[in-house]
């Protein structure tokens, strides 16, 4: 699909684009895509994927894949976040947390492959597996969880977790034209433990412990159809990823009665999502792409769970469902040896969670909590705004004469945290101004594919 | 207050498991039925953990999915262990590549139990517990590996595995009432937890001195897991409406979770009759870099003002780490294979295999009771392989499986203290394993060779 001009124009805007991506990071593909084609193109990819970024983007593109490829990559960003102009970590320090948990660098490897499964005859170019892996630099799960009152950002601070995408993408052009579809899962792992403590005839304190690192299974279903040679529709459904953290304790049997303490919350959590995509190659040098994801976020239960059976339930998140438009556009160059690509894109994200807030208190049946005729308010600061995704990238291919394909693939987000005025104040002081937020969040990415037959 | 206060120590006491799960499971079906003695040939997925050079030894695509389970039978004083069996999924991929006469090949290798992905469960020093079957093989084990075939005789090859460790720092808040906790206490919590990820690497080599002998030579990175808790404590003590006194609570454990002690592996296999594979294996295990399972801590406890009500430990306690003094272990492999059916269609292979592992753990005759003794294992396995199966496959499907008996001997653990709480200890016990796997090769295509 290369074009057939010189690459001399296009080596040296990639090469632009390369150096702007500087050290290469990525990030969990829900806020900010997976791969760095996709993630240029502003998050799209449901209709036009067709390697390892399939995985998440749509997995029936998978299916497209001729050959095996395995990519490597290291991707990372830096957030910018200010509440009343300040650094969320000058919050943290007034809360008494430590000031290193406030969002920041983030860096992780990305691992993905594709793979044509090579049967023959009537299976043959029908089955293609992938893989991608989103690791954090040394974490697996990173769990931040705060009483209501401390500012936190639940939809948008979520890279600190290893994401697993298993996926097969299933041809069927043979028997239908045009149509493939993808099955996939993704893994996140989640917490779960218990503690039994009781006293024994010696008056020896004695526990039964036990702590379990679980996994979290969530299936991708979708379908891709060429609509003619220049048009293909994509569909994509992923399932709900929660992953929690639950641990009991439990005292039985002393003079002092304790109640039964929950250390629970749900720091990791994705939406069910609906996405669809139009993608359109009026030449074959351009692709164009127009997405719409939308997301079940009216589910979210919100962050914290009651930590004794009687203990107050925390506030509502009351978060709305979104629906997130996108467009992407690709201009390809180059000869079939040697080229190159340049991307754009633009997402446009808005934000689930109403302004923070007093939000009403609840007792431990989840009613309002009331105290002389009024209703009790605790804070809530759930912190989100709308987001603007503008995105860009390229990408360099070589065929070299050993039969391997090479290709160096970055991609750079500014994601603009628009600016939003809350209805609380950042801390609880009296006759203190409505907080204010606003900020960037700013990622780049850089992977290394290398395809053979 | 104090049971408050012991059932925090107790949660950030717990230890858990130590070696990484193929130690004791074995890595798919047919090096497991060899009893592991494939360090010179190992060329399946299972070469990821027993010698990855051996991942390069092919040029047919591979991937396999199977099945495992294992039923431990352990006992002390003639009393059942109750340690729980374990099940699961494995899966593997070996995607090599002939580029110029030089063969490359990328490998992968889950052992996924059913049950969770990791398992841990305290340890008090003194109340028995079979410290290397309790919830060692609880764990997920994923390695990858990477390997190169330069020349036909000599493969290398190295690779990462991967394990979890876990932090957790704890915030508790609120209201314990004394007359009513269980009704009238309000308690919050926050916290930061963590689960990393920590990489360990193996390496290898395989070389082919004579058509009908094959020496490799493995080595297996030593891992080490601490967890550290973290936990602050600030509530209010009441009596229903009365405020009594402030409770504040700081207590930081780290524990050795997990340690895989680093291994050499130096294995032979021999062809002498083209039916009949013999392979002869001998590991290095160096235990004695065994850290203590149990806790460093620190803790302080203060309530203000003092209530007579309320009886706080008049001494809190922070335990210091002791050392295990296990020693290292070399433990001798022994595989036969033999093809007992070859037809253009269909191979069959029987398999047999023995392992004899010494006990790294002394006799328990102090206060301490982490149980463990010699083991013998012996395994049989078969090995089906459909050749004749063009045009949908060119390669072959096969099917693996495999029994395992391992037998621990007799021991006895003698107290020094004649007044000792747990006394003498005998124990015993054995392990059954089954598995089977279906894998599927495609040969390269030939325009590629």
């Amino acid at each position: 699909m290369w074009c057939d001009r010189t690459g001399r124009a296009l080596g040296l805007a990639a090469a632009c684009v390369l150096a702007l991506a500087a050290p290469a990071h990525a990030t969990p593909p829900d806020v900010f895509g997976f791969g760095p084609r996709t993630s240029a193109m502003g998050m799209t990819g449901t209709a036009y994927a067709r390697d390892y970024e399939a995985v998440w983007a749509n997995p029936a593109g998978l299916a497209q894949a001729r050959v095996t490829g395995l990519s490597l990559g290291y991707v990372g960003g830096q957030y910018r976040l200010r509440l009343d102009g300040q650094d969320p970590a000058a919050a943290y320090r007034a809360y008494g947390i430590p000031d290193d948990v406030a969002p920041g660098a983030f860096h992780a490897a990305t691992i993905g492959f594709h793979l044509p499964l090579p049967f023959g005859g009537a299976l043959e170019d029908v089955f293609v597996l992938g893989a991608g892996f989103y690791t954090p630099r040394s974490t697996v799960l990173q769990t931040d969880v705060f009483f209501a009152e401390v500012p936190q950002f639940p939809v948008v601070n979520r890279v600190g977790a290893v994401h697993v995408h298993l996926a097969l993408g299933i041809d069927l052009g043979r028997w239908v034209p045009g149509l493939r579809l993808g099955f996939g899962a993704s893994a996140l792992a989640r917490l779960s433990g218990t503690l039994d403590v009781f006293l024994d005839e010696a008056d020896q304190f004695v526990s039964l412990t036990e702590t379990q690192v679980l996994s979290v299974f969530n299936p991708t279903v979708g379908a891709q159809l060429d609509l003619g040679e220049d048009w293909t529709l994509g569909v994509v459904f992923r399932d709900r990823v929660a992953a929690n953290i639950d641990i009991d304790i439990e005292v039985t049997n002393l003079p002092v009665e304790i109640p039964r303490i929950t250390v629970a919350a749900l720091p990791q959590y994705d939406p069910h999502t609906l996405a669809a995509e139009l993608a359109y190659r009026p030449t074959r040098c351009l692709l164009l792409a127009a997405h719409l994801s939308y997301r079940f976020w009216s589910d979210y239960p919100g962050v914290l769970s009651r930590a004794t059976d009687f203990s107050n339930q925390p506030p509502r998140p009351e978060f709305s469902d979104t629906i997130s438009p996108r467009v992407g556009v690709e201009w390809s160059l180059g000869a079939p040896r040697f080229g190159g690509a340049l991307r754009a894109g633009y997402a446009y994200e808005p934000t689930p969670a109403p302004p923070a807030r007093s939000a009403p208190a609840l007792d431990a049946e989840g009613n309002v909590r009331i105290d002389e005729g009024s209703a009790l308010t605790t804070p809530l600061r759930y912190v989100d705004a709308d987001r603007h995704v503008l995105s860009g990238g390229g990408g360099l291919h070589w065929a070299t004469e050993l039969g391997l394909d090479v290709r160096v693939d970055a991609f750079v987000q500014a994601q603009r945290w628009a600016a939003r005025r809350h209805a609380i104040a950042l801390l609880d002081a009296p006759d203190a101004p409505n907080l204010r937020s606003d900020g960037w969040i700013l990622v780049g990415g850089l992977a290394l594919t290398v395809e053979y037959r | 207050m104090r049971a408050l206060l012991a059932a925090l120590l107790m949660l950030v006491s717990a230890s858990s498991a130590r070696a990484s799960p193929p130690d004791l499971l074995g890595v798919g079906p047919r090096s497991t039925s060899l009893g592991g003695a494939v360090g010179a040939d190992v060329e399946d997925a299972s070469a990821t953990y027993y010698n990855p050079a051996g991942l390069a030894r092919g040029e047919a695509l591979r991937l396999s999915v199977g099945i495992f389970h294992l039923a431990p039978e352990l006992e002390i004083n003639g009393q059942s262990s109750n340690l729980e069996r374990l099940g699961g999924l494995s899966l593997g991929l070996v995607a090599p590549k002939r580029f110029r006469g030089v063969n490359f090949a990328f490998g992968l290798s889950v052992q996924l139990p059913h049950q969770r992905l990791a398992r841990t469960r305290s340890a008090i020093t003194d109340r028995p517990r079979w410290e290397l079957y309790d919830t060692r093989p609880h764990r997920i084990f994923l390695a990858t590996g990477a390997a190169i075939r330069p020349v036909p005789w000599l493969t290398l090859g190295a690779g990462l595995a991967f394990q979890a460790p876990s932090t957790l720092v704890l915030d508790l808040r609120g209201m314990l009432d004394l007359g009513e906790p269980n009704m009238a206490s309000r308690l919050e919590t926050q916290f930061a937890g963590s689960i990393g990820a920590t990489r360990y690497p193996h390496a290898g080599v395989q070389v082919r001195p004579l058509d009908e002998l094959e020496l490799g030579l493995t080595y297996r990175g030593q891992v080490r897991l601490d967890g550290r808790v973290v936990v602050q404590a600030d509530a209010d003590v009441t009596l229903g409406m009365v405020d009594l006194a402030q409770l504040a609570l700081f207590l930081d454990s780290e524990t050795n979770t997990l340690f895989g002690p680093q291994q050499l592996n130096l294995g032979a296999a021999w062809r002498p009759l083209p039916w009949l594979r013999v392979g002869v294996d001998l590991t290095w295990v160096d235990w004695s870099r065994h850290p203590s399972p149990v806790a460093a801590e620190e803790i302080v406890l203060t309530l203000d003002p003092e209530l007579p009500i309320v009886e706080l430990p008049d001494e809190i306690g922070a335990r210091d780490p002791t050392p295990l003094g296990l020693h290292d272990t070399f433990v001798p492999r022994v595989g036969l294979e033999a093809r007992a059916v070859d037809t253009r269609a269909l191979e069959l292979d029987v398999r047999l295999g023995y392992v004899y592992e010494n006990s790294p753990y002394p006799a328990q005759t102090g206060n301490a009771s982490f149980l463990d003794a010699d083991e013998h294992t012996l395994t049989l396995g078969l090995g089906l392989r459909l050749t004749d199966l063009e045009p949908v496959v060119r390669g072959h499907v096969a099917i693996d499986a495999y029994l395992l008996y391992s037998e621990l001997r007799q021991r006895t653990h003698v107290r020094e203290s004649l007044v000792d709480d747990v006394g003498d200890l005998v124990t015993d016990g054995r392990t059954w394993g089954a598995g089977i796997q279906l894998s599927v090769a495609f040969d390269p295509p030939e325009e590629s060779e």
